[in-house]
């Protein structure tokens, strides 16, 4: 009954819908015969109706898909492994991106879920794994790295490095970008582009999705070699359902604006494809709407195989001709038309933002000429600043482009302030002058907004402008200026000439002399930082400014000190000149209690010489001058320092002393202090890549510094990047002088990590060579050592013995005490186990002896700790003597001294896994040795524990696993991927 | 077919049964059909761009031709598929979306901030719950309409599909479909429509 009546209600709804609406009440009259019920219900249904015709209009999956799935939100909180998931990121066709934690290395990362359906096949996950990790061997800042892929309770999981930012979609919801940013973006892309096609891998998918802006102007490419199986990934869904690839279903298949026709067509792509798609995200970044459109799919890629897209300057306000060329050669349908690589497009992008560059730079040069009038700059810091502050309206967009185009071009507001030239007749005032150079270093350091090269990659560059080596100084260091001058001081007397040189043209932009006594000079730095801000054009802030003249000390005699202490420190960081640092910094601060600087630098020696010698006293030390330097001054960015070591050094405090040392960076952020500093941190922290970052930003500020490069090769080596460590080296071996004492180490040490690389034992043949014949003067101690070390690894025992006999105990014993290597008699001992007619008893005996000794050496460990090294040696030893149950105590022991996911401890787990393979344990030693050659090591020179495949390979002590089928497949693989 | 278990011709087989009447066979369907539903959802939602969406079936196309076995297939065409489909999408996308009011409810603690996207969800899924609702209280006068409404909003079909399945003028679908949703929305907007 109540149906009837709906039905009817219905009828009568639907016949009124379809007559015009000034007949329907007409109609409702005739037609509800005066059932005032069913004439309302027809007439609400009416109201609704016109009132909102869209109602569930589009499908439901349409309006909400993510309804389909899950809710994302359910997961934040779970455990994946060792991942915590804090957030979602985002939600796409390669499944949920969560924001995750590393509970195990403590850092953020990405964390993708794959949907079920992707890896429900082993064969399709192998496939995706296969090709990621391929992917996951680019390294380059525009690629997000991938960290790990893995499995848990059957959830499929890929690790990546976190990018904080927006993605490139985001950022065009706003509107076009200026052709400077979207060139400098598409620069950025190209690059990545270019290093992936490099190892023949081709994104396939390169969209404005797919690609995030870091707020400090870096660009990364996400989903490298991930993205391509998503589409192949469709595609075979699309065919296995048995139904060919026509052109309707792969516009199905992959709809996007940014597929090249090529691709829409499912034809085989190659670089060109993502060449094409980087012009669509081009196009689309300038115009603000991609350059191929249509109402449906189907339009949109007949737009792609046919439409020649509307040119886009009309639709973008400003395009350089230049850059629309780009545009249009990008977009051409035919591949042979377009760039051929990745390279090409990048040069072509290059030259504009260079061309863009250039009418900046003019803006500059007519601005100089209203800039204020010599007298009115000596009104007050406080005035300039506040002009420069309306200065950098104007600049400030070009030095927000200049940031983001840090790691490629040299930055426009880079200097280098050279040493400065002693023109007195006293050579010994030489001290003087560079200590001048270092102070006014030190002062202009503290401007955020200039790029100032560090004193230590200066040193070597003393009158240059003679020598007229001014540009080419310029492109070493990156810079655009570099400062020069003399110093004359006779008496109490001091003539300073100083002159700021562009080192693009050898202009000489400016240039001052300064006569003042001794006491006077104190204050100079400052008045020379704010003149070089003034005519760079650059932003200073008051507070800049305060700090960039206050005086460090009023005492002439204070400072005098200051500087010579300053500049045996800057020469060398060994304990003892760190300890003569000392007594001259004392003197200055014995003379003015309140010379901050001086306390501060104290305490930065006294945390160094801590690390050599027995600390409590130097702790104290340092501690109490860097407290006392914080209060005196506690904007002084040194002295922020110090409490940073101090935190670092002593406490061992390592988020404090982050903390501390990010309070320290805005006070000096032209210091390679600071980022060296950060690097000892993340090192705690088992934060490699971090510690990676941090080296290169030390390595742009300090490009020629010694410790920065040596820091960098040892972090790759303990990556097993050994390609990378080789290039490190190389820049060394360019930096550094050939006198350089540890040259010919460093030479040494490149062959190993050759030797790894290629598992090829002529790199280390071709070094002895080197050493014997080539211009480094080697100790005869040194040359045996390292002829033994190779004999030992060729199986040459006899040769090894004799050679072994010849070198001195304390050969051995230096390497020990840096914490490298073993002893002598440890060597001695596994020679009498390895050689084949050794007497029984002369094999124990050596045993015992390398026993012996070793057990004496357990607890000289710094820091009072046992040292783990000596206990994982003597575990081995027990292992050879047969006590078994000792060796692998012992071993464990040693393992659980150092923290989990520390290399020392994974260098030690080394020794437990040869341990294990020496006590009968064969699967265990290889379960270890599968995680341990995932896992950053300490690759020590001469030392048996060694975890890489080359060592695995080729050392003797791995023999008891050799025809054991995992180890044989292990040996037979690539190095695995190290994980960090 | 790639996968080795054959799911599809269990699948076909289900539909068949839920279309003669076993109402276990839903159950049975369900987790066979969902992870590939979440798979084209994700995919879907990966390319939704304004002035830019797939066609609305391209999603149950996908589905039906990788489902269905096409070596005996017992489905006179694919309409039939996509009204089962339809029902099957209802059912997994209401269980969803009452899953996050539970979710919301109960589970408020450990989200830490409510994003604009997640809070659009949260009202998507309040205005489908209360149209599900709807749609079970017009069924019990009018199973047709709420057919109809099936395979247009939660099936994605095109009104001479719908016609098709149905076996009825497509002038009838339409009328149908004016009048459902007049209905559902009036009483959505909480107008008394029960009394008729």
């Amino acid at each position: 009954m109540q149906s009837e009546r709906w039905q009817n209600c219905a009828e009568i709804f639907n016949a009124a819908v379809e007559r015009p609406h000034n007949a329907r009440a007409a109609w409702l009259e005739q037609s509800c015969h005066g059932d005032q019920a069913l004439r309302r219900k027809v007439e609400l249904l009416l109201k609704y109706h016109d009132q909102s015709p869209d109602f569930i209009d589009s499908p439901a999956f349409v309006i909400a898909p993510e309804l389909l799935i899950p809710d994302p939100n359910a997961q934040i909180g779970q455990h994946v492994g060792r991942y915590r998931i804090d957030a979602v990121l985002g939600v796409g066709g390669m499944g949920v991106v969560y924001l995750a934690c590393d509970e195990r290395l403590g850092r953020k990362i990405g964390l993708k879920l794959l949907p079920e359906s992707w890896v429900a096949e082993e064969a399709r996950w192998e496939r995706l794994k296969h090709e990621a990790r391929t992917a996951s061997a680019l390294n380059h800042p525009n690629i997000v790295t991938i960290h790990e892929f893995g499995e848990v309770d059957s959830i499929h999981y890929i690790a990546t490095e976190f990018v904080e930012g927006t993605t490139l979609r985001e950022r065009m919801t706003t509107g076009p970008i200026p052709p400077d940013e979207a060139v400098n973006i598409a620069l950025q892309i190209a690059s990545a582009l270019c290093v992936a096609h490099g190892a023949s891998i081709v994104h396939r998918d390169v969209k404005p999705e797919n690609i995030m802006l870091r707020p400090d102007g870096y660009v990364k490419v996400l989903d490298f070699g991930i993205a391509k199986f998503a589409q192949q990934e469709m595609l075979a869904t699309r065919t296995s359902a048995g139904a060919p690839v026509t052109t309707t279903q792969g516009m199905i298949a992959g709809t996007t604006p940014y597929m090249s026709p090529e691709q829409a067509r499912g034809e085989p792509v190659d670089a060109r494809s993502d060449l094409w798609s980087l012009g669509v995200v081009l196009y689309e970044m300038l115009a603000g709407r991609p350059p191929f459109e249509g109402k449906t799919p189907t339009e949109v890629m007949a737009a792609v195989f046919l439409k020649d897209p509307e040119p886009v300057e009309q639709r973008a306000a400003i395009v350089p001709p230049a850059l629309q060329s780009v545009v249009v050669k990008a977009l051409r349908k035919d591949p042979a038309e377009r760039y051929q690589t990745a390279e090409e497009m990048l040069s072509a992008l290059r030259a504009i933002e260079e061309k863009i560059d250039g009418v900046a730079a003019a803006a500059d040069r007519t601005h100089k000429s209203n800039r204020p009038s010599r007298t009115a700059r000596w009104i007050g810091v406080a005035a300039v600043a506040a002009l420069l502050v309306s200065l950098a309206i104007f600049y400030g967009w070009r030095n927000r482009r200049a940031d983001r185009a840090a790691p490629l071009a040299p930055i426009e507001k880079s200097i280098a302030v050279l040493p400065f030239e002693n023109l007195s007749a006293d050579k010994d005032d030489t001290f003087f002058a560079d200590s001048i150079q270092d102070d006014v270093l030190t002062s202009i350091g503290k401007i955020k907004e200039l790029k100032v090269i560090a004193r230590t990659s200066v040193m070597d560059y003393g009158g240059a402008r003679l020598a007229g080596k001014v540009r080419e100084i310029g492109l070493t260091l990156g810079v655009s200026y570099v400062l020069e001058g003399s110093v004359r001081r006779v008496g109490d007397r001091v003539v300073i000439n100083v002159a700021l040189i562009d080192t693009r043209d050898e202009r000489r932009l400016w240039a001052e002399r300064y006569e003042r006594t001794l006491t006077d000079t104190i204050s100079l730095q400052g008045e020379l930082a704010i003149e070089i801000a003034r005519v760079l054009q650059t932003t200073l802030t008051p507070a800049e400014a305060t700090v960039a003249i206050a005086k460090t000390t009023q005492n002439p005699q204070a400072y005098l000190f200051y500087l010579r202490a300053r500049e045996i420190e800057i020469r060398s960081s060994t304990p003892e000149k760190a300890k003569a640092a000392i007594q001259l910094y004392q003197q200055a601060i014995d003379l003015d209690p309140d010379f901050a600087l001086a306390r501060a630098r104290l305490s930065l020696c006294a945390n160094l010489v801590g690390q050599y010698e027995p600390t409590a006293p130097w702790k104290a030390k340092a501690r109490a001058e860097a407290e006392e330097a914080v209060r005196l001054e506690p904007q002084l960015g040194e002295a922020r320092l110090a409490l940073t070591h101090c935190y670092l050094w002593g406490d061992r405090d390592y988020d404090r002393a982050l903390g501390e040392l990010a309070r320290t960076a805005r006070l000096l952020p032209n210091s390679a202090e600071v980022p060296l500093t950060a690097a000892y941190i993340y090192k705690r922290q088992n934060r490699y890549r971090d510690r990676i970052t941090a080296l290169q930003r030390a390595e742009m500020l300090d490009p020629r510094n010694c410790k920065v490069l040596g820091l960098l090769t040892c972090t790759h080596r303990w990556l097993r990047d050994w390609p990378e460590a080789l290039h490190r080296y190389d820049r060394y071996a360019a930096v550094s002088s050939s006198s350089d004492k540890t040259a010919y180490h460093w030479w040494w040490s490149r062959a190993s990590d050759e030797f790894r690389l290629h598992s090829d034992i002529n790199a280390l043949k071709k070094a002895i060579t080197m050493e014997t014949e080539g211009p480094a003067s080697v100790s005869a101690d040194w040359l045996k050592l390292t002829r033994y070390e190779t004999a030992v690894l060729e199986r040459d025992y006899s040769e090894a013995a004799r050679l072994l006999s010849e070198i001195p105990p304390k050969t051995f014993g230096e390497a020990i005490s840096r914490g490298e290597g073993h002893s002598k008699a440890f060597h001695e001992a596994l020679l009498a186990v390895v050689v084949d007619n050794m007497d029984p008893a002369a094999r124990r005996q050596a045993l015992e002896i390398a026993r012996m000794e070793t057990e004496a050496r357990l607890s000289s460990g710094p820091y009072g700790d046992p040292d783990e090294k000596a206990l994982a040696d003597l575990a081995l030893l027990y292992a050879f003597l047969g006590r078994e149950k000792d060796a692998v105590r012992e071993a464990l022991r040693a393992v659980g001294i150092q923290l989990a996911g520390t290399i020392e401890r994974n260098d030690v787990s080394s020794a437990l896994a040869m341990v294990y393979a020496h006590t009968g344990e064969p699967e265990k030693a290889i379960d270890l040795i599968e995680h341990l050659l995932t896992v950053p090591t300490e690759v020590q020179r001469g030392a048996v524990y060694n975890m890489t495949l080359t060592d695995l390979k080729w050392r003797w002590q791995w023999d008891p696993l050799r025809n054991h089928p995992r180890f044989q497949k292990l040996l037979a693989g690539p190095e695995p991927k190290t994980v960090y | 077919m790639t996968t080795p278990s054959s799911p599809p011709r269990q699948i076909t087989q289900l539909l068949c049964d839920w279309c003669n009447g076993d109402a276990t066979a839903l159950e049975k369907l369900i987790p066979l059909v969902q992870p590939e539903l979440r798979r084209l959802a994700h995919h879907y939602m990966s390319r939704e761009r304004p002035g830019h969406t797939l066609q609305t079936t391209a999603l149950l196309d996908d589905a039906y031709l990788k489902l269905t076995d096409k070596s005996a297939p017992p489905w006179q065409n694919r309409a039939h598929f996509f009204a089962v489909s339809a029902q099957l999408m209802r059912r997994i996308m209401v269980d969803h979306a009452r899953q996050r009011q539970a979710l919301k409810r109960g589970g408020a603690a450990i989200r830490v901030r409510l994003d604009e996207a997640a809070a659009v969800t949260e009202t998507r899924a309040t205005e489908l719950l209360a149209l599900d609702e709807a749609l079970e209280k017009l069924a019990t006068f009018d199973h047709r309409k709420v057919q109809v409404v099936e395979m247009r909003f939660f099936g994605g079909l095109t009104m001479e599909e719908i016609a098709e399945v149905l076996k009825i003028h497509v002038n009838t679908v339409t009328r149908d479909w004016t009048a459902a949703r007049a209905w559902l929305l009036a009483t959505l907007s909480e107008e008394d429509m029960d009394a008729i």
